[in-house]
């Protein structure tokens, strides 16, 4: 529907009726003005040639022609006569005057008597050349169509003789007129006049309706500027400010009141709202409270996880080192069997206890993946090379198809995942059986197939296998139990699946039972490239493929730890290396050593020592006492916090963490001694 | 029983019936007649025994409705005998006088001559179809009398008999003196100076310089006297002019056409030293 302004429809309401009304009045009075004006052009064409007639009796009488002459020529000077003539009773002109539109002559009177109605009705039936007069005052007025001009207007008027009553006895005789007069009066200046008061009129009416519309304008302007405070005081109000009023000085009282409620109900919106966020305030400061009681226990957790995984590490690490040290000296099979049993033990609760807190520190949100290029290959036939041999064990042919490239991920992360889904395969295969691992593009995604033949996983089992300690049974699937030594902790895919979560990868599972099962990690291919260099990766990979060529014998060695058992295991295990090592269990022992001017070609520091020193200040020491040569250095810590990582990668160092398997160590140890 | 009937309701035939009346009852009681009944213009009673007939219309009537003797009053000569002509081709016998409304040529010219005795000569218009007998005029004065000629303009005829004469005296002949030409007939002799000696006081009051003339009052007695004397020996008069006369003047026209006129009494008294016997 179309809309107007309150203005549109004010000015609708007064100015329409008042429009109609000037109209109609206008044509009301025009009329009766134009008619009157008709009027008096008739009373004056009557009275003209009445007077005419009556002055021009005596010269027709007498046949004066220079009377009739002064008489047509009197009645010439009057306004807007064109033409006066004086008719003998033939209809013959006797004097006339001015310019008559149409020739005057017998003809033409004759031819408006014919059709003339006021003469039919005074000369009746009997027609003679010049009308009969019964009513003597009566002029006639010829019709405009047939005096051939419409601009001006005919008056006949017959010349009767006054009538002077005498009581002679005689008959009494018909008036007979002596002639008649013909006067054409110009209608001209009647009809300018008209046109002139018709225009006056119209200006007249136009300038009053102007000053109503003007009025009615200013009047509108005392409702519409209340209205439009309204309107943009509610606009305002709509946009939040709540502290607008509108002025309730207004003479109309219908709008003092939505004023005054208009105010009122800003007034109860304001007092509403700052209730609620006082509320809401309440709310957020106690959730707020919430929060950082819920971060700072958080907090402590951590805390507590990286404590407790420093100080269960520490005698474990030492454990492993003392027991890889027990290996070489026990002489006989049956003490050897014995360490084996206890080195597997070791191992077992290691791999427990990584697991553990592996998952703590998963769920506690400390693990934050670390995203750089990684060469794919690489890492898979790293996990190849580490798996080979426990396949071997288990007469397993495990296959590893790599695809050479890089992704963008925790290379880390990704290699602990794959550990986990490779470990399993080989532990639930049974002996002479394969495990394919498998790399490939599909479907938009880069997928990694860690595939089996073993005993298979049964449906609903499959629900549950990513639960923390969930083992499948080997009653489950009706064959004998796998080797009871490799059977896992159960949490090795729960760990998978926190991973993999954490990455935002996909992992599927596809099995039944005795028929094998397939575990698929499914990376975004966005992730993938097929061309990227990446010095780490570089040296890592260097690293992984030199462990076997070079030796330790000779090498020079600081070993550095505030926990003396470890310093003792770690210090025999690389003696029995073929190292030489000196050891120091403070920072303050280091510094003896180096003002003996002792010399070292490698050096392995625990990152938190005493006195407030760390593995960073001796490795600082050793180099500039080493006339700042860089020293290739290990630092090893059993803490995990972040910030411990970030320092010792910000100076360029290797940070191991505890426990450190002895192979590692000395894998590392040789890249560092011989980068090339 | 004596019936009256007048032409119309015009004043002058009402003032007659009303001075009729008066005189008549004036007269019976006198000499104990018997008293006259009077009707108004309705015909077909027989026993009427005369009728009085007031205007020329009342007598035709009267003429054509009554076998019994007429007394016509207030008819022109002219015309009474005019009528008396036409209907005496179809009935012979029949008893009827009347009293005219004009007066005697002697008279007039009597009147003239006393009124304005320096205006000798006399204008007299008639239409060509009327025939007047030219009265024995007195010593000092002449006639100059003329009629409008056919293809002449009344003005022109007017004119011409005004150039000639001193005074113009009108006939009673309604085809020049009507109601219509009479205020031109009086402009015309009013611009040739030349003064209008009318036939009843209708003329001295539209502008004629003087009248002798008879009342309706005058002819009633005289009618009156008529009936009375048909009561008595049942025969009517002849019929005759009235007896007596009025003189208007109009003093106004005097002083206009610097005339000097006697009132009317002096010219009655000369009239009447001139020997026309009037009472």
């Amino acid at each position: 529907m179309k809309q107007y302004s309150i203005r549109q429809q004010v000015a609708a309401i007064t100015f329409i009726p008042l429009f109609i009304m000037a109209i109609c009045m206008e044509i009301f009075f025009m009329q009766e003005r134009i008619r009157d004006m008709d009027n008096d052009l008739l009373k004056q064409g009557e009275l003209l040639v009445h007077h005419l007639a009556a002055n021009s009796e005596y010269g027709v009488f007498s046949n004066n022609h220079q009377m009739l002459l002064q008489a047509v020529n009197g009645a010439l000077q009057q306004q807007d006569v064109r033409g006066a003539a004086v008719l003998n009773p033939a209809s013959e002109i006797l004097s006339s005057a001015g310019r008559f539109s149409v020739l005057v002559n017998a003809e033409l009177i004759d031819k408006s008597f014919v059709e003339n109605e006021i003469v039919e009705m005074i000369g009746g039936s009997e027609r003679q050349t010049l009308a009969q007069i019964n009513k003597t005052d009566d002029a006639i007025i010829f019709k405009p169509a047939l005096t051939g001009d419409s601009k001006s207007v005919w008056f006949y008027h017959a010349i009767i003789p006054a009538q002077i009553v005498l009581d002679n006895g005689g008959e009494k005789e018909a008036i007979k007129p002596l002639g008649a007069v013909i006067v054409e009066i110009s209608k001209s200046r009647f009809e300018e006049n008209k046109s002139r008061m018709l225009w006056t009129t119209l200006s007249v009416t136009a300038l009053f309706l102007t000053i109503v519309f003007y009025a009615v304008y200013l009047a509108s302007r005392s409702i519409i500027n209340p209205i439009s405070d309204f309107s943009s005081a509610v606009q305002k109000i709509g946009e939040g400010r709540l502290d607008t009023r509108v002025s309730e000085a207004t003479s109309i009282r219908e709008l003092s009141t939505l004023a005054q409620g208009l105010n009122e109900t800003t007034i109860n919106l304001q007092q509403e709202r700052a209730n609620l966020e006082y509320r809401i305030e309440k709310a957020t400061r106690a959730l707020r409270e919430k929060k950082d009681e819920a971060e700072r226990s958080s907090e402590s957790k951590s805390h507590f996880l990286a404590v407790a995984s420093h100080d269960l590490r520490q005698p474990l690490h030492a454990a492993g080192l003392y027991i890889a040290e027990l290996q070489r000296r026990v002489q006989s099979d049956e003490q050897h069997h014995l360490v084996d049993r206890i080195e597997r033990c070791i191992e077992s609760l290691s791999s427990l206890l990584n697991a553990l807190f592996d998952i703590s520190k998963l769920d506690a949100g400390a693990v934050i993946p670390q995203i750089q290029s990684c060469n794919l290959a690489t890492i898979m036939e790293c996990l190849a090379a580490d798996f080979q041999m426990l396949a071997g064990q288990k007469d397993i042919r495990l296959v590893v198809r790599p695809l050479y490239g890089y992704i963008a991920t925790d290379s880390q992360l990704v290699e602990r995942i794959l550990v986990n889904l490779i470990g399993n395969a080989i532990r639930y295969t049974q002996r002479g059986g394969c495990v394919l691992v498998a790399c490939r593009k599909r479907n938009g995604y880069l997928c990694i197939e860690v595939r089996d033949n073993g005993i298979g996983i049964s449906e609903t089992d499959q629900k549950k296998v990513f639960r923390e300690f969930f083992q499948i049974a080997p009653e489950s699937h009706g064959q004998n139990p796998v080797d009871g030594v490799n059977k896992g902790l159960g949490l090795g895919l729960s760990i998978v699946d926190r991973l993999v979560k954490l990455l935002g990868y996909h992992i599927e599972l596809r099995s039944k039972p005795g028929n094998g099962s397939t575990f698929t990690l499914k990376i975004p291919v966005e992730n993938y490239a097929e061309h990227q260099t990446d010095v780490q990766s570089k040296l890592e990979d260097k690293a992984e493929y030199r462990v076997k060529k070079a030796s330790l014998v000779g090498t020079r060695l600081l070993v550095v730890d505030d926990d003396v058992a470890v310093l003792s295991s770690t210090s025999s295990f690389l003696r029995s290396c073929g190292c030489a090592v000196d050891f120091a269990s403070s920072f303050s022992q280091v510094e003896q050593l180096l003002s003996e001017g002792a010399e070292w070609d490698l050096v392995i520091s625990d990152y938190h020592l005493e006195d407030g020193k760390n593995g960073l200040d001796v490795i600082s020491a050793v180099r500039r006492h080493h006339n700042n040569r860089p020293t290739p250095c290990i630092l090893v810590s059993g803490d995990t916090k972040q910030s411990v990582v970030e320092a010792v990668k910000a100076n360029g160092y290797t940070l191991l963490q505890k426990p450190v398997k002895p192979g590692k160590l000395k894998s590392l140890m040789m890249h560092l001694l011989d980068p090339l | 029983m004596v019936r009256l009937v007048l032409s119309d309701s015009t004043a002058p035939y009402q003032q007659f019936s009303t001075a009729l009346n008066k005189a008549l009852s004036a007269t019976s009681t006198a000499n104990k007649a018997t008293l006259p009944i009077l009707e108004l213009h309705t015909g077909g009673d027989k026993k009427t025994n005369l009728v009085i007939a007031v205007g020329i219309k009342a007598t035709e009537i009267a003429l054509a409705d009554f076998d019994v003797p007429v007394l016509s009053v207030m008819v022109p000569k002219a015309g009474y005998e005019a009528l008396l002509e036409k209907h005496l081709l179809r009935k012979k016998s029949k008893t009827i006088s009347a009293i005219y409304l004009d007066q005697p040529w002697n008279r007039q010219m009597s009147f003239i001559q006393a009124a304005l005795p320096k205006h000798g000569i006399i204008g007299i218009l008639y239409s060509p179809n009327t025939h007047i007998v030219l009265p024995r005029l007195p010593q000092g004065m002449s006639l100059n009398a003329k009629s409008v000629r056919s293809g002449e303009t009344l003005f022109a005829a007017l004119e011409n008999i005004l150039e000639s004469s001193d005074v113009l005296l009108v006939t009673p002949d309604s085809e020049i003196y009507s109601s219509s030409n009479l205020r031109n007939i009086l402009l015309t002799s009013y611009r040739k100076k030349v003064p209008l000696i009318g036939i009843s006081q209708a003329y001295v009051n539209a502008g004629a310089l003087c009248a002798i003339f008879s009342t309706p009052e005058q002819i009633a007695w005289q009618a009156a006297e008529a009936i009375i004397s048909f009561a008595q020996n049942r025969q009517l008069p002849e019929p005759q002019y009235p007896a007596s006369f009025s003189i208007g003047i109009n003093q106004q026209v005097a002083n206009s056409l610097e005339i000097e006129i006697a009132p009317p009494e002096i010219i009655r008294q000369r009239m009447e030293k001139a020997g026309e016997g009037a009472r």
